[in-house]
């Protein structure tokens, strides 16, 4: 409203400014705040309507039709039951084509991967004479000065910027300790060597030639570490590769062989982001070893080549691969017992319906029984009605025309009567265990469904396939797998689905042309808003005028009443 | 300097003709033109009182001089009479409006 000083009430004994926002406020009152009531519930309207929209495609969500249609989506997976409950050596999966049978399993090898590795660790051949600065030490740490103790007996290393030999003088310097760097092995050997290291010590030197992760043994003892072996970070041009591609199983991986290009890590990286390779790289600093695994299980033999030279991999060689071995098993059944390969763990194709996935190699055979099984079905259908109920508890709680008319529409198909009695087994959803009319919530008086299980395993034991038809069928579509019924009618949860269809299509849906309805209101009440606050602001600048007019007046009075008392009378 | 009125009775004259259209005025809320021509009676007002000079005001004008006064009085107790009646209403409105939520104003 106006923000103008203003001395209304001044002069009088009235506060005209209170009484201006008091009439603005009574103004405001008739003509903002309904409108303002009705937006908000045109608003709350359009929300509810946004909520039944999500509802309802829950709804259609969990019929699936157009996956169920096709038999895409299993409908009544059959059980399994296993002598090896745990699933410790085999699970099995059933969809809906498996037969009920029972059957044993053996698993005698599992499949594994192939492996290539290199065959002779990528190194850098180093003497007692090379610095210990230009050696390979365990997790690439720098040698460092200090106590070192061996034996019980500490001494103090400080040669930490000389050579190797310093090391074999300084280890050799222990009371009976013989020490020598392996220029074969790369590998610092020790003898004479009952304990190595002490909670004091300062110096890293155990640690990194691998000697803390050595079996003693008989006094000698060598460090794990290949001095000689280079690290991850080492240049791929440091070690002599050239060219720009490796290629592994057919597929290329592009490798910067520049002085400051790709390194050992930057290779490993490389080939493992790239998916179509399938391989698992890794580099083995100990030893200096790429080591390449077939993310494939089974003897399938991996391919490396480059386009340069990169025999410093030392994993081109025949030699450097071990292939994996493929799964065998047997399913007595099946082929009369023989023995079964597969590259993979995971079996299916071999008994229709059936996945195997074989976990470890038996003891004794697993027997296997495959049955009949309702409760997915149940599951299924159980899942779609209490979405159902939920989409009706939710109208029955707006409970206007639109929600009545959509709750009658969805109860008029599920109770609904399809098919020709005495021609089609079926002809109703509640013959075949649809339980309605179920108070579920007696506060707002909610009625929904339910499914009677024991109707239902009946139905499905005596007729699934009709069964089927009563839920699923359409004759009138060419993908439905499961057939019509005898006079053409669409079964109950297609016309459920159908009907739904109509309210939740985006563009010509029921609920859309409401919402839309729904906005154009809101828009329009927030036109006559803006025009009602216009005609309160007049209102208030026409008081405010009428106000200070009165209280100009009121002073003026007073004033002359004042100054004409002030005249002097004769008496 | 010129006066408006000619003399002491012309000037009472001219205030009580005011008065009485203030009266008509009034009845048909017209406050603007009540504002404009109450400018002109304390001009009156004022020039009776120059008039007067030193002297003391004649003796006959003692009842016109009251009337003056008691009409701004009574003026200004119509103004307030006049908010009061409005302040009434609005306590009328709100009672209304709080027994029917959904009453037109």
């Amino acid at each position: 409203m106006a923000a103008n000083v203003s001395f209304l009430g001044l002069n009088s004994s009235f506060d005209s400014a209170n009484l201006v926002q008091q009439l603005v406020q009574l103004e405001t009152q008739a003509r903002v705040t309904p409108l303002q009531e009705k937006r908000t519930d045109l608003r709350r309207k359009d929300s509810f309507l946004d909520a039944v929209q999500s509802d309802v495609e829950t709804v259609q969500t969990a019929i699936a039709y157009d996956t169920i249609k096709k038999g895409e989506a299993s409908l009544s997976p059959k059980g399994v039951t296993t002598s090896d409950s745990d699933n410790e050596f085999l699970s099995v999966t059933a969809d809906d084509d498996a037969v009920p049978q029972t059957f044993e399993v053996n698993v005698s090898k599992l499949a594994t991967n192939t492996i290539r590795k290199s065959t002779a660790g990528i190194i850098v051949d180093r003497t007692s004479a090379s610095d210990i600065a230009d050696v390979s030490f365990k997790g690439g740490v720098t040698l460092s000065d200090g106590d070192v103790t061996i034996n019980g007996e500490t001494l103090n290393f400080a040669n930490s910027t000389g050579t190797v030999a310093d090391i074999e003088t300084f280890l050799s310097g222990f009371t009976g300790v013989t020490a020598t760097f392996n220029t074969v092995t790369g590998q610092f050997d020790l003898t004479g060597v009952t304990s190595l290291g002490s909670s004091g010590d300062d110096s890293n030197m155990i640690s990194a030639l691998g000697l803390d992760n050595a079996v003693i043994t008989g006094g000698n003892v060598s460090g794990i570490q290949n001095l000689e072996a280079v690290q991850g970070n080492t240049l791929l041009s440091d070690i002599g590769v050239t060219g720009t591609t490796i290629t592994i199983n057919g597929s290329d991986i592009t490798i910067d062989t520049t002085p400051t290009g790709d390194t050992l890590n930057d290779l490993i990286t490389a080939i493992n982001n790239d998916s179509t390779v399938g391989v698992a790289a890794a580099y083995d600093a100990i030893n200096g070893e790429l080591v390449l695994t077939n993310e494939a299980t089974g003897a399938l033999a991996m391919t490396i080549s480059g386009d340069g030279d990169i025999s410093a991999f030392n994993i081109s060689g025949g030699g450097a691969e071990t292939l994996g071995d493929n799964a065998e098993f047997s399913i007595s059944t099946l082929n009369g017992g023989a023995t079964l390969v597969s590259n993979d763990n995971s079996v299916s194709g071999l008994v229709e319906g059936l996945s195997f996935d074989l976990n470890k190699v038996t003891t004794d055979p697993i027997r296997v029984t495959i049955a009949e099984d309702p409760s997915g079905y149940k599951q299924k259908l159980d899942n779609i009605i209490d979405r159902v109920n939920s989409v009706i508890r939710g109208l029955q709680r707006e409970n206007d025309s639109f929600s009545r008319s959509l709750i009658s529409r969805i109860k008029g198909v599920l109770g609904g009567v399809v098919g020709t009695s005495g021609t089609d087994t079926y002809t109703s959803f509640i013959q075949v265990g649809l339980e309605s009319e179920v108070a579920t919530d007696t506060e707002i008086g909610f009625t929904g469904y339910k499914l009677t299980d024991s109707v239902f395993d009946e139905a499905f034991a005596n007729a699934p396939d009709e069964l089927n038809k009563l839920l699923w069928g359409d004759s009138s579509d060419p993908d439905n797998i499961f057939g019509g019924l005898s006079n053409g009618d669409k079964g109950i949860l297609v016309q459920l689905e159908e009907l739904l269809d109509s309210y939740t299509d985006p563009v010509n849906g029921i609920i859309q042309g409401i919402s839309d309805s729904v906005n154009d209101q809101i828009q329009s009440v927030d036109n006559d808003i803006i025009r009602a606050q216009d005609s309160v602001q007049s209102y208030e600048d026409r008081l405010t005028r009428q106000y200070s007019q009165l209280d100009v007046i009121s002073a003026q009075y007073q004033q002359q009443a004042a100054a004409a008392a002030a005249i002097p009378i004769a008496q | 300097m010129v006066y408006k009125i000619k003399t002491l009775k012309d000037g009472f004259d001219k205030i009580d003709e005011i008065d009485k259209k203030i009266d008509a005025l009034f009845e048909e809320n017209d406050l603007g033109e009540i504002t404009k021509i109450l400018k002109d009676r304390m001009l009156y007002i004022t020039e009776i009182n120059l008039l007067t000079g030193k002297d003391k005001l004649p003796a006959e004008f003692k009842a016109r001089q009251e009337k003056i006064i008691k009409n701004a009085t009574e003026m200004q107790k119509k103004v307030l009479a006049l908010k009061e009646k409005i302040a009434k209403r609005i306590g009328i409105r709100k009672k209304l409006k709080a027994q029917n939520k959904n009453f037109a104003y």
